[in-house]
């Protein structure tokens, strides 16, 4: 018996010295490029340095949804016409809201050294920070838009999530003072994980503790419109007129909660106008629906410009050819709170996705 | 496989026909199938097919291999498990959801409630057992139906999952940072990432524990059929309740390593794993229906789902498109499941009967008047043994107290004792079919039992195992190592025993098949003394008599399919060498044995005729014939004729003696002379004959004592065990 624990605990040390963590190692391979531009060049030779950099580079984009998504479509259009010009390869793998996809999809892309970029639009703050590390160590770059995660790549480029919704906020505290409406209010997020949730959140409280309102219920609707109907459905039906506005993350849900709304003042649950959506970013499809009284106003940020940033960083990291990982930027875009009577004034509100 | 197994004398050429015959392609795919391990073989190469095709034709290849293999380390564990539920005969479709809550429930015990990594391991491996014990509870006490049970725990366990999600969103985003957690995650074991690791100790452990352990025979059994487990006195509701907790730790388990190789915090982690780890083991061949599968076999499932994952993901399809292949690959194999599990079996058994060709030589008319065949009644009048209390003695021993002893179909051995063998009792039980009768070298009974092989038979009645085996040939896939019909023998002056084996395919109740399929696949096994045995002769077609020569030199062997005696020379200066003694012989041969005189007696069990002849030469009828009419109107040598005769040392036909009547002895398998009478037996018989020999017949010599020796110092009721 003794020889038999004494064996055993000897195994257990070897098995024991035998375990390590490996925190990843970074080689000093780089995605090629150069050393940024000279400080003179000509025009023309500028340009011919912008091509020859971009040639046959790969850039992959890779975001939450894609098909028939106005907001990933716009960046994805803006990015295809930039890099096919130049001679880049783009191409988009569509996660179709399927994170264990999307993983596999980075993991494989990193494993084939398939790509020079990898553009990510990151589902949950957490799940892709071994990826983004482990696409450094490959020598790939990161992009990382809209969705800032704890890993935020070799560049982020996004809307600024907090200042927006203090500023959605405040419209919706004017709003509901006119009225003379409760000062409470309900929110309808994403899968709360996120990060556009956990800023959304941030910003309106910052606005909403000041000038003394409740969020009375936080639903998750995991950015689906049906779920997002539902919460809100289910919120009218528990609060009815004791809230003054929905506050929800994202447009397109925004819409199906105006729906809600709608059919409550129909039903004659609510009285009619009590209640205000307010979202953030204007698509075309927000901007219809504030058109029809859906949803009453959103902080439109410049999502066109951040297909813009796309194109001109990448441009950059290549141009710069720094060792992928070893810098970081973040770069916040503006917005304006629009309504259904400012939206058609400002060029960011109502993008097409094309 | 092809009956190119030779070892010896190959016999082989005595067919007189060339190597094509000596395939056996049919039989070969027969034995093929009907291997226990194709069960599981078939559906694994054709997987094994698909994954090559899908590594070629897609741009997977070696860079992918770490990432199939994280995702095989990690979804496999969920496939053990629900191997084990499967083969105990139930299923399990919760563990997607128990992945998801055991996952979220490690973060936020680490994340929100601030758990120390020591305490959350275990316990997100414990939370899933207990979800697993939920399961357990309801199907193993409450009898409920596992398939609906599972699908309803899949949906409340996913709602449980969601609920802590939500309750805690915020907080669980922000990831933290301990050695353990790092570990598990992207951590080694000398250099074996840790999730590879852990999936490699639980798979030894499971395949152990399944294939070796009394627990994994019990699973097995409850599977394979209930009520007779019950019967047996298995504890089924235990065993079946155990699985599905083993099942539910293994998701926990999963949904720790994931958790910590991904942090992923939304509340579909999990979400349709139950597909993937089904498909996988459906693809393994573990069996839908319970009672079959191996937990190595699941996994290799699991490598080929993870293989056609990356594929997908290589080719950038659609995320439907996955599932959807997914879906068309497990369908698939179900179905193959099905069929395969339900036809194998009776493709094999349809196959096995594979008869062969035989040239046989010119046919003699024993009808004609003034041969030396000639029929009479000399049999016909000879008084009877034990008339009626015998059923079937094959062959008898008379020992020198006067004593015969002689089988019985029923797995007996006769003594008949007294002045006229009056006295008869069951003096052995062998418990297989005894033929040959022979005596040993120290005055010791030996049997050859038909379905056991060579024994000993000692004066107190006791049976000792002789052999039973011989080495198994290399090249034959069918497993030639036991003596599955062992017909006669007989005791070489050096001691050692020849035994014919009349089929090394077929057991003697079965001895239609081998007389329709007419095949080589009989052989001759020496006994050393010392218990070693070694094939002498093989591919002979139905080795039957066997008799040591008078001289002690050689071995007289009648082949009872090709109506022919042959001698093996075992010493002298012809040692090893074979050669013919009688050809063309009118009929079957049985049993040989010395005659006083100098000469040998052997009989016949039935006559050729033309029509018998004929069929030889047509395989393709006969085979037909097995699977068209049944057993009993097969057309096959009739064993109904009892003829005697006796032959020289040259192979002249010296006499023939014949029961023309049939009355009293419609077949004899064996004479033995002793005192000047001829014993006479029958396998059909209900008696044993005992004929008096005319003087002019009866020589000098004890044919029972082994040639070359002089006699036993003790009668056999004496001989020390």
């Amino acid at each position: 018996m003794k020889t038999r624990v004494a064996a055993l605990l000897g195994a257990f040390a070897i098995v024991l010295a035998g375990c390590t963590v490996d925190g990843g190692s970074s080689d000093d391979s780089s995605a090629g490029g150069g050393e940024g531009m000279p400080d003179t060049i000509t025009p023309i030779k500028a340009r011919q340095a912008v091509y020859d950099t971009m040639q046959g580079k790969k850039i992959a984009f890779v975001p939450i949804l894609y098909k028939g998504y106005n907001l990933t479509t716009e960046w994805g259009h803006t990015m295809e016409r930039s890099f096919e010009r130049m001679g880049a390869e783009f191409k988009v793998y569509d996660s179709n809201f399927d994170t264990d996809q999307m993983v596999k999809t980075i993991n494989d892309l990193i494993a084939r050294e398939a790509v020079d970029v990898l553009v990510l639009h990151n589902p949950d703050v957490g799940v892709l920070t071994q990826q983004i590390e482990d696409a450094a160590d490959a020598g790939i770059y990161t992009v990382v838009i809209n969705m800032i995660s704890n890993a935020s790549g070799d560049i982020f480029v996004g809307a600024d999530v907090v200042g927006s919704a203090e500023d959605v906020a405040e419209r919706a505290v004017t709003d509901c003072e006119s009225r003379g409406a409760p000062k409470q209010v309900a929110v309808i997020d994403g899968p709360g994980n996120d990060a556009f949730s956990l800023q959304w959140n941030a910003g309106i409280s910052n606005t909403f503790e000041e000038h003394g309102y409740e969020v009375v219920r936080t639903s998750h609707a995991q950015w689906q419109n049906s779920l997002a109907n539902k919460a809100a459905m289910q919120i009218l039906q528990q609060q009815k007129d004791n809230i003054c506005a929905f506050m929800v993350t994202f447009d397109l849900n925004a819409i199906a909660v105006g729906d809600a709304v709608q059919d409550a003042e129909r039903q004659g649950l609510i009285q009619e106008g009590s209640i205000g959506v307010y979202t953030m970013a204007a698509g075309a499809e927000t901007c219809a629906a504030m058109d029809a009284g859906k949803v009453t106003a959103t902080a439109a940020y410049d999502v066109t410009g951040i297909g813009s940033s796309i194109v001109a960083g990448t441009q950059q990291l290549l141009e710069m050819g720094n060792e992928p990982g070893s810098m970081h930027t973040i770069s916040l875009l503006p917005h304006v709170v629009v309504d259904k009577t400012t939206m058609n004034e400002y060029t960011i509100a109502c993008y097409t996705g094309n | 496989m092809f009956g190119i197994a030779t070892r010896g004398v190959d016999a082989f050429p005595l067919t007189g026909r060339g190597w094509r015959d000596r395939l056996t392609p049919l039989q070969g795919i027969s034995d093929v199938i009907g291997k226990r391990w194709m069960e599981g073989a078939v559906p694994l190469v054709l997987a094994a097919v698909l994954t090559t095709g899908v590594v070629f034709m897609t741009p997977v290849g070696a860079t992918d291999a770490p990432l199939i293999m994280d995702e095989v380390a990690e979804k496999s564990l969920l496939a053990i498990g629900l191997t084990l539920v499967m083969v105990a005969g139930g299923i399990d479709l919760s563990i997607g959801s128990i992945v998801g809550c055991s996952s979220l429930a490690a973060l936020t015990a680490f994340r929100v409630w601030g758990w120390p990594m020591e305490v959350v391991i275990p316990a997100a491996v414990i939370l899933g057992a207990m979800l697993g014990a939920i399961n357990g509870v309801l199907i193993a006490k409450m009898k409920m139906r596992p398939f609906i049970t599972t699908l309803v725990t899949l949906v409340a366990f996913g709602g449980a999952a969601e609920a802590l999600q939500s309750r805690y969103t915020n907080q669980l985003a922000f990831p933290k940072s301990d050695i353990l957690w790092d570990f598990l995650g992207e951590g080694a074991i000398a250099g074996i990432p840790t999730a590879w690791a852990i999936f490699g100790i639980v798979l030894v452990v499971a395949h152990i524990g399944l294939t070796r352990s009394r627990w994994g025979w019990w699973v097995t059994a409850v599977g394979s059929d209930r009520r007779s487990a019950r019967r047996n006195g298995i504890p089924v509701d235990r065993v079946v309740f155990l699985t599905y907790v083993l099942s539910g730790a293994l998701a926990g388990l999963a949904g720790l390593l994931t958790a910590a190789r991904l942090g992923r915090t939304d509340p579909a982690v999990g979400e349709g794993w139950e597909l993937i780890a089904l498909t996988a083991v459906v693809i393994g061949g573990v069996s839908l229906k319970g009672g079959r599968g191996s937990v190595v076999r699941a996994v290799a499932g699991m490598v080929v789902v993870a293989v056609i994952l990356q594929a997908s993901i290589a080719f950038t399809l659609e995320a439907g498109g996955y599932t959807a292949i997914l879906a068309l690959v497990l369908f698939s194999f179900a179905i193959l499941d099905l069929k395969w599990g339900k036809y194998r079996l009776r493709i094999a058994e349809k196959l096995t009967i594979d008869p062969g060709r035989i040239s046989v030589g010119p046919l003699v008319d024993v009808t004609e008047p003034g041969t030396v065949w000639s029929i009479n009644s000399k049999l016909t009048d000879a008084p009877p043994i034990g008339l009626g209390t015998i059923e079937g003695a094959e062959d008898c021993a008379l020992d020198d107290e006067g004593n015969l002893f002689c089988g019985d179909r029923r797995g007996w051995i006769w003594r008949f004792s007294g002045p006229d063998h009056t006295n008869g009792e069951v003096f052995a039980r062998t418990g297989g079919m005894p033929l040959g009768h022979a005596w040993d070298r120290d005055g010791v009974l030996m049997v050859a039992v038909g379905g056991m092989g060579v024994y000993r038979v000692f004066p107190d009645g006791e049976t000792k195992l002789v052999a039973n085996q011989v080495r198994r040939s290399l090249t034959s896939l069918h497993d030639d190592s036991a003596l599955r019909f062992a017909d006669d023998l007989d005791t070489a002056p050096d001691g050692s025993i020849y035994v014919s084996d009349f089929s090394t395919r077929t057991n003697a109740a079965e001895y239609m098949v081998e007389l329709v399929e007419y095949r080589p696949n009989g052989r001759i096994v020496r006994i050393d003394p010392d218990g070693s045995t070694d094939v002498v002769v093989s591919n002979y077609v139905f080795p039957n008599g066997i008799c040591t020569s008078h001289d002690g030199q050689s071995i007289l062997i009648a082949s009872t399919g090709l109506f022919r005696v042959d001698r093996l020379w075992i010493s002298g200066s012809k040692q090893g060498q074979f050669e013919p003694v009688m050809e063309n012989l009118p009929g079957y041969c049985d049993n040989i044995n010395r005659a006083s005189d100098g000469n040998y007696w052997m009989s016949f069990i039935a006559m050729r005729t033309p029509m018998s002849d004929l069929l030889m030469k047509y395989p393709a009828v006969r085979r037909r014939m097995t699977r068209e009419v049944p057993q009993d109107n097969w057309l096959v040598p009739q064993l109904n004729v009892s003829c005697v005769l006796k032959f020289d040392d040259q192979g002249n036909v010296l006499k023939v003696f014949w029961d023309k009547s049939l009355e009293n002895y419609p077949m004899v398998t064996s004479i033995n002379e002793h005192a000047g009478h001829l014993y006479l037996c029958g396998l059909l018989n209900n008696r044993v004959g005992r004929l008096q020999l005319d003087p002019e017949d009866v020589g000098d010599i004890d044919p029972r004592l082994v040639p070359g020796t002089t006699g036993r110092s003790l009668p056999f009721s004496e001989v020390a065990r």
